[in-house]
C-alpha cells in the first residue's frame, strides 16, 4: 500500500521519534511511505470556536493527500479532526469522503487494516497504558490499542484504575483553565499505583506532553512518557 | 468577559480539594453501579430503543402537547401553558394565591430550579419546603443543587450533620440512619400541614393525560397526594406519546442515574381524586416551553431527548474536579454546558461550552445517545461568532491560519517558534501552559529530514 504519512505538528515539533517509529513500522509491513507537504490539522482553531480558521488546514490536507491509498498519523486526535473536517467542509467532494474513510491513527491501521493480533516483539519494561480520549471515544476504538502490546515479551502491562479518565490536555482547554487542567493531570498520575512503572504509553502526543510535562515539572523520573509507536518500534514489531 | 468569570469560578472550585474528594467519591459510586447494572449488549439495546422513542416524541412535540391537553382536561386536570419562565412562575403564584396557600411542599424538579420558583414563592410570603432529601439539605444550606440527580453530592457528611443539628436545635449524629430519621420526622409533619404540593415531572404521557414522577424516596407521591392542590411544572420536552414509548426511557433512566434496575417509586398522576377517593381536589399542569421549541428542528434538536439522568456529569473528568456550582448555571456538567446556552441568551451562558476537555466520555455514556461533545464544539463556534471567546484568541488563530497554510510557511514558522521558546518567550497562551508543565524543546529540523536521512521516504518536500 502507498501510505501517506501525516506527521502532526506536535509530532514534528516535540516528538519526532514517534513519527520516525511510525514510518519504520509501516515499512516493515511492506508499505511505501510518502510524505506530502505537512501542516496542522486545524483542531486548535476548530475546537476553540474558530471553524473558519480551521478550514484552510483541512483544505491543505485534502489537496496534498488526495488519492492516497491510506493516510496514517501517530495521533487519534488529529485523525478525528481530519475525518470530521473533511466531511463537514468538503463533504460534497467524493474524494474528501473517500479520504476521510482511509485516514487512520497508527494502532487503528495496524489492527483494522493490517489485521494484526498481538504481534510478536521483545521489550523489557513495566509500562502503563493511557487510553487517549479521542482515539477511545471519538474514533470509538476504546482500549483496543492494548491488543498490540499483548505479544511483546518482557513487557509488563499495567492499567489505570480509571482508564477512561481524561489527562486534562484538551488543546486550548489547558490554557483556558490551567489550574483545572493541572488538577486533571495530577488525578490521572495519582491513579498510577506505586512502584511507578518505567513507561507511560499513549497514542497521542497531546496526552504525553500533558502528563510527561507534569511529571517533569515535579522532577519525577518515572514513568517516562513514550508514544505507542516508539514502544512497538523498539520491541521490533513487524521485524 | 463571560469566559474570564467562568475561568475564575473554575479556579476557585479547583482550589477546594475537599470539594473534589466529595464529588469524585459520589460520581464514581454512580458510575460503577451503572456499569455493573447491565451487560454492554443489553445496554446497547436499551439505548437504541430509548433514543428512538425519545426522538420520536421530540419530533412530534406540538401534536403531543395538543393531545396531552385534551386527555388531561378530560380527566379534570387543569392544564396551563407557559411560554417562558416568567409566565410559568406567574401561573403557579396565581394558583397558590387562589387557594390562600401558606405552606408548600415540593418534590425535586429541575424545571422549577430553572425559573427560580422557590425564591419567588418566598417573596410572595409563602413557605416552601423541599422534600427530596438532597434538595432539603441544599435548601437548608441556602445553596442550589449541584447535580441533576443528587443535589447535595458536593457536601461532606459532617456538613450535613451540622446543618441538621442547627435546624433541630440539638446534636444530630452523622450516620445515615440518624440523618434520615431527622429528615423524615421533620418532613412528615410538613406533608400533613401543607396546603399545596408542587412537583416536576419525568414524563408527560399524551395518550393518558398523565404526569409520571420517578423518585427514590416516595416524597414525590406524598407531595402529589396529601395536599389538597397539586401543581406540576414540567418542560414541554417531557412529553411522550404513550406508556409504551415511555417504558424504554423509564427503564434506562434509573440505570444510568444510579445503577438501579428500577427506581423505588414510579408515580402516575391521572387527575384529582374522585368522589369518595382520597387525594388532591385539584391538579394543575403547567406546560413550560421556555426556549424548548426554539431548539426544535435545528442542529441541537436531540438535546431535547435528555432524560436528566446525570450520567454525563458522573463520567465527566471536569465535573468531578469542579462540582456543579462552578458552572454557575442550573444545569451543570456536559448536558448543562450544552443546554444552558440553548435555553438562555445571556453571554454568561454562552461561555459554558468551553468548560470541557472534549474527551467525549459523555457522548459514550449518554443513555439516549446525545452527541454531547459535538454539540459543545458547535456551540463554541456559535459563541465565538457572537464575540464570546477567550481574549486574543480570534487574532491568534487568524494569524496561525495565515502562517501555517500553505504548509511551506510552516517550516519557516517552526524555526521562529523554536527560537522564541528557547529564549523563554512566546505567546501568553504558552506561558499559561508552561506554568506547572515543562515543554520539551522544539526539534531543530523538520521531521522530513530525519525520514529522508533514514531512507524511509523517497524524498521530502
Amino acid at each position: 500500500m502507498r501510505i501517506r504519512l501525516f506527521t502532526t505538528c506536535l509530532g514534528d515539533l516535540f516528538a519526532q521519534e514517534a513519527v520516525v517509529s511510525t514510518a519504520r513500522i509501516l515499512r516493515r509491513f511492506g508499505h511505501e511511505i510518502e510524505l506530502p507537504e505537512q501542516t496542522c490539522c486545524g483542531q486548535p482553531a476548530y475546537n476553540s470556536g474558530f471553524q473558519e480558521d480551521a478550514k484552510p488546514f483541512i483544505q491543505h490536507f485534502l489537496e496534498h493527500f488526495r488519492g492516497a491509498d491510506a493516510v496514517v498519523a501517530p495521533s487519534g486526535s488529529c485523525v478525528a479532526m481530519l475525518r470530521h473536517g473533511l466531511l463537514q467542509f468538503f463533504g460534497a467532494d467524493p474524494e474528501a469522503q473517500r479520504l476521510a474513510g482511509v485516514t487512520y491513527e497508527l494502532s487503528q491501521f495496524l489492527l483494522d487494516v493490517e489485521g494484526l493480533m498481538a504481534p510478536k516483539g521483545h521489550y523489557e519494561a513495566r509500562a502503563i497504558y493511557h487510553e487517549s480520549c479521542h482515539l477511545s471515544h471519538w474514533l470509538h476504538q476504546g482500549d483496543r490499542a492494548k491488543e498490540l502490546l499483548g505479544g511483546i515479551e518482557g513487557l509488563e502491562l499495567l492499567s489505570f484504575r480509571e482508564p477512561q479518565l481524561c489527562c486534562g490536555f484538551g488543546g486550548t482547554f489547558a490554557v483556558h483553565f490551567p489550574e483545572l487542567s493541572l488538577a486533571m493531570a495530577d488525578e490521572k498520575l495519582m491513579d498510577i499505583e506505586a512502584p511507578a512503572p518505567d513507561l507511560l504509553i499513549a497514542s497521542d502526543q497531546g496526552c504525553l506532553l500533558q502528563l510527561g510535562g507534569r511529571l517533569a515539572a515535579k522532577d519525577e523520573r518515572k514513568p517516562q512518557p513514550m508514544h505507542l509507536s516508539v514502544l512497538l518500534d523498539r520491541a521490533g514489531v513487524g521485524k | 468577559m463571560a469566559t474570564e468569570e467562568l475561568a475564575g469560578r473554575v479556579a476557585a472550585a479547583v482550589a477546594n480539594r475537599g470539594l473534589h474528594e466529595a464529588v469524585a467519591r459520589s460520581v464514581d459510586r454512580h458510575s460503577y453501579a451503572a456499569i455493573a447494572a447491565l451487560t454492554p449488549d443489553v445496554r446497547r439495546v436499551y439505548k437504541a430503543r430509548a433514543r428512538a422513542a425519545r426522538l420520536r416524541s421530540v419530533r412530534d412535540l406540538a401534536s403531543l402537547a395538543e393531545q396531552f391537553i385534551r386527555e388531561a382536561e378530560r380527566r379534570r386536570i387543569v392544564v396551563h401553558t407557559a411560554a417562558d419562565g416568567v409566565e410559568a412562575v406567574g401561573i403557579v403564584l396565581e394558583i397558590a394565591r387562589q387557594h390562600g396557600a401558606r405552606r408548600i411542599v415540593k418534590s425535586k424538579s429541575m424545571a422549577t430550579e430553572e425559573v427560580e420558583l422557590n425564591r419567588q414563592l418566598a417573596t410572595a410570603g409563602m413557605q416552601v419546603l423541599e422534600t427530596d432529601l438532597g434538595e432539603y439539605i441544599v435548601q437548608l444550606a441556602g445553596q442550589r443543587p449541584s447535580h441533576i440527580v443528587a443535589p447535595c453530592l458536593h457536601m461532606a457528611r459532617d456538613e450535613i450533620a451540622g446543618l441538621f443539628s442547627r435546624e433541630a436545635g440539638r446534636e444530630i449524629a452523622k450516620d445515615t440512619p440518624s440523618l434520615t430519621a431527622f429528615a423524615r420526622e421533620r418532613l412528615r409533619e410538613e406533608f400533613r400541614q401543607a396546603d399545596l404540593g408542587i412537583s416536576g415531572g419525568n414524563f408527560l404521557v399524551a395518550s393518558e393525560g398523565a404526569v409520571v414522577l420517578v423518585t427514590n424516596e416516595g416524597n414525590g407521591r406524598m407531595c402529589t397526594t396529601l395536599p389538597k392542590v397539586h401543581v406540576a411544572l414540567v418542560g414541554v420536552e417531557k412529553l411522550v406519546a404513550d406508556f409504551a414509548d415511555m417504558t424504554d426511557a423509564l427503564r434506562i433512566l434509573p440505570v444510568a442515574a444510579t445503577g438501579q434496575l428500577i427506581t423505588s417509586y414510579v408515580s402516575i398522576v391521572r387527575g384529582p381524586a374522585g368522589a369518595g377517593e382520597e387525594g388532591p381536589q385539584e391538579v394543575h399542569v403547567v406546560l413550560m416551553d421556555s426556549g424548548r421549541s426554539e431548539i426544535l428542528g435545528g442542529p441541537y434538536e436531540e438535546v431535547l431527548a435528555c432524560i436528566r439522568c446525570g450520567a454525563c456529569l458522573d463520567i465527566c473528568p471536569v465535573y468531578r474536579q469542579t462540582g456543579g456550582h462552578a458552572y454557575g448555571s442550573v444545569y451543570s456538567g456536559p448536558i448543562g454546558a450544552v443546554l444552558t446556552p440553548l435555553l438562555s441568551s445571556e453571554s454568561e451562558a454562552q461561555a459554558l461550552p468551553f468548560l470541557s476537555s472534549l474527551c467525549g466520555a459523555c457522548t459514550d455514556v449518554c443513555p439516549v445517545g446525545i452527541h454531547l461533545h459535538e454539540h459543545l464544539v458547535a456551540l463554541r463556534a456559535r459563541a465565538a461568532a457572537r464575540g464570546i471567546a477567550f481574549p486574543a484568541e480570534a487574532g491568534a488563530f487568524r494569524a496561525l491560519r495565515r502562517l501555517w497554510t500553505p504548509g511551506r510557511r510552516y517550516r519557516l514558522v517552526r524555526g521562529l517558534m523554536r527560537g522564541a521558546l528557547r529564549l523563554g518567550g512566546g505567546a501568553p497562551q504558552l506561558r499559561a501552559w508552561t506554568k506547572g508543565r515543562l515543554l520539551p524543546p522544539v526539534a531543530p529540523r523538520h521531521v522530513a529530514d530525519l525520514l529522508i536521512a533514514e531512507g524511509l521516504i523517497e524524498e521530502g518536500r
